[in-house]
């Protein structure tokens, strides 16, 4: 095992993978830019190193910054972490040049699978089934334009360096062809640094089923079953889970002996996901392989028992697999809820600024991955992902009433987050009988606004203010107190004020 | 005590008496005996009629911020000489032809330039704020007066970033 690995990413993810380092007995250097001094992955790493200003480019994805602090601090290894330098081949080839151990895939590998063109064209030599799409990568307006026309309306514009929806595009008129491609293509810039993106066939009603996989060394692959991710907003996951309801044993084992396929053909490494796409019809398809750990994996740690981050140390330090997959199994049901910075009462736009409150929930089944605390500032150059929060049930029906429980308790005050929306999500009747596809919220939640408040909880909120206003003891302002009375009393200083306008 | 609180655009007069076992609050018409513990600085448990609730009061600008149940409440303290009403009304127009930045972020494109006649819902400008991109629309028809910031500026909420003029 390595003494000592460095984590290129900040946030949640950044403290998961610094706490899975030190169960191992690995010490951690955590990298932080301007914005985040007071960012909790610096907290609770043993060393940490400032690599520069705040905007991404300058700082995260800063590669040969990156590459001087692994080598001053003495890292063995890097931890990319989701997003930023994670799905970079360069980062990777950069890393195995400087003796460095990149923790993911090998650069091969992930050249390949980050090519999501060549991807898909080796996964159906092998006979797994892709969704038509393009098979090239394509340099001018017309070439798109008959790309589309080929394929057909709806299309989809994907970025071909990453995934999270960023520059993620349907159009499903030619007119609107060219401005969805320029602002996939500013947005794949401004998220991964490179703007190519690439067509394929829009699929109506589907629903995201990935499976997750560890690869080591020596070739041994295993796959540690499915996440469902079809609760999407604006292509991006907001609620996943495992098992997928969807899926019965028949069709979890071929999906499953696919994803290990795929992994074989692209000689994969470390932990990767093989996601598809399941039709109305069951029929599923490739779509492509997350070369990195995943937001969702949790759900999967949660129901196997296997700590994803610790096999991903383990493999990475030359570790053969402890387990095949006869011997891996799933338990219970579990759900992840990603709590971001977004206000969902006014389009979901991001929400930086201060915590000024925070309370998280615990209980029974109940795991939350943090990356904040009350008192930090969240910046606004970063992804808006603030937490995860995931729970466990025997059942399915249970999960999601431990989810709708801890949501309730989770209060974050100071900015608005996706806490409220989610809430609703999970309390959905249709939710519930688990009949969803990535249509679900586009076609249940696309006009939500919060629900009015109730009576009651206003009145109880009247009484709290008032007792804290007394226990203060806080004149108001321009409170003219009598001479006669009795001014020490807080009843005597208590001036009038206003129960405002909910939040 | 006697006082008044203003709930919306409600104002519901309040009396607290203390009671041998927590207190006795009016609120309006309703009178509701409560047994109140403070079990955190910010935190309060709540007994009323045998139910039990929680409720968060946290100091927020100039009052609070409660959360119970599930639903967050703004409760300020009258500011002298405020007028709320004032604000409100000054909003229709002004604020339309005063386009603003919705959240801090960074300006990456500006699409008008000034002097040009805008429809309502153009797009005028796109703000970038935690990798999402957000199109800057107009509120209403008008022409381009003043663009107030550049491409790669980084600006606050309700920065505004372009004046609109009736045409």
């Amino acid at each position: 095992m390595f003494r000592k690995v460095l984590i290129a990413n900040r946030g949640e993810i950044a403290v998961r993978i610094i706490r899975a380092c030190h169960e191992l007995g690995v010490s951690t250097v955590a990298v932080y830019s301007e914005a985040d001094r007071g960012a909790l992955h610096v907290q609770v790493a043993d060393e940490a190193v400032f690599i520069g200003p705040s905007p991404a480019l300058e700082s995260y994805l800063n590669m040969s910054k990156i590459v001087e602090v692994a080598r001053q601090t003495g890292a063995e290894a890097i931890h990319p972490g989701y997003g930023f330098l994670a799905e970079n081949p360069d980062f990777v080839r950069l890393c195995e040049e400087e003796g460095l151990v990149f923790i993911g895939p090998n650069s091969q590998a992930m050249a390949l699978v980050g090519d999501k063109i060549r991807a898909r064209q080796v996964v159906e030599e092998v006979g797994v089934p892709i969704i038509p799409g393009m098979k090239k990568s394509l340099d001018t307006l017309e070439d798109y334009r008959a790309a589309a026309r080929e394929i057909g309306y709806p299309v989809m514009i994907k970025a071909s360096a990453g995934g999270g929806g960023k520059g993620m595009r349907i159009v499903y008129r030619e007119d609107d062809l060219l401005p969805a491609l320029e602002a996939g293509q500013r947005e794949a810039k401004a998220a991964f640094g490179d703007e190519s993106v690439y067509l394929e066939k829009y699929l109506e009603e589907p629903r995201h089923v990935e499976f997750q996989v560890l690869a080591d060394q020596e070739g041994n692959v295993v796959h540690l079953f499915e996440r469902e991710c079809s609760i999407q907003r604006r292509h991006q996951k907001i609620i996943e889970e495992t098992p997928s309801l969807a899926l019965d044993n028949e069709l979890r084992f071929k999906m499953g002996e696919a994803a290990k396929k795929v992994m074989e053909i692209v000689g994969y490494t470390n932990a990767g996901t093989v996601e598809f796409l399941l039709d109305k019809d069951k029929n599923f398809y490739f779509l492509e392989v997350n070369a990195r750990l995943q937001v969702e994996h949790p759900v999967t740690e949660l129901t196997t028992g296997i700590d994803l981050v610790h096999q991903q140390l383990r493999i990475a330090a030359g570790e053969k697999l402890g387990f095949s997959q006869e011997e891996v199994s799933q338990r219970g049901h579990a759900l992840e809820c990603r709590i971001y910075a977004e206000d969902p009462a006014n389009n979901f736009l991001p929400s930086s600024g201060r915590i000024s409150y925070l309370r998280e929930p615990v209980g029974p089944g109940i795991r939350l991955d943090g990356g904040v605390y009350a008192g930090f500032e969240v910046p606004i150059y970063y992804d808006p992902i603030l937490a995860k929060l995931i729970t466990w049930g025997e059942t399915r029906a249970q999960a999601c009433a431990r989810m709708k429980q801890a949501l309730e308790d989770y209060i974050i005050m100071g900015i608005k987050t996706t806490i409220p929306f989610l809430r609703e999500v999970v309390q959905h009747p249709v939710f519930l009988e688990g009949k969803i596809s990535t249509h679900f919220i586009p076609r249940y939640f696309s006009e939500w606004q919060p629900r009015p408040p109730s009576k009651e909880s206003q009145k109880l909120a009247l009484i709290g203010a008032a007792l804290r206003e007394m226990k203060e003891g806080r004149r108001a302002s321009g409170q003219v107190i009598p001479a006669a009375e009795d001014s020490l009393s807080p009843w005597r200083i208590l001036g009038p004020w206003r129960l405002g306008r909910r939040s | 005590m006697n006082f008044e609180l203003i709930i919306g655009d409600e104002l519901i007069p309040v009396v607290i008496e203390k009671t041998p076992h927590g207190w006795e609050i009016e609120l309006g018409d309703e009178k509701v005996a409560v047994d109140a513990h403070w079990i955190s600085e910010n935190a309060l448990s709540l007994i009323v009629k045998g139910k039990s609730y929680t409720i968060h009061v946290v100091p927020e600008g100039n009052g609070y911020l409660c959360y119970v149940q599930g639903e967050l409440w703004s409760v300020a303290r009258p500011q002298q000489d405020s007028d709320f009403g004032d604000e409100e009304q000054g909003a229709a127009l002004g604020d339309k032809l005063k386009v603003k930045a919705p959240m801090p972020g960074k300006v990456i494109k500006i699409n008008v330039e000034e002097g040009e006649a805008v429809r309502e819902n153009q797009t005028l400008a796109v703000v970038e704020a935690m990798k999402m991109e957000n199109e800057i629309k107009a509120a209403i028809e008008g022409r381009v007066k003043k663009i107030l910031v550049s491409v790669g500026e980084l600006v606050d909420a309700d920065r505004v970033l372009i004046e609109l003029e009736e045409t």
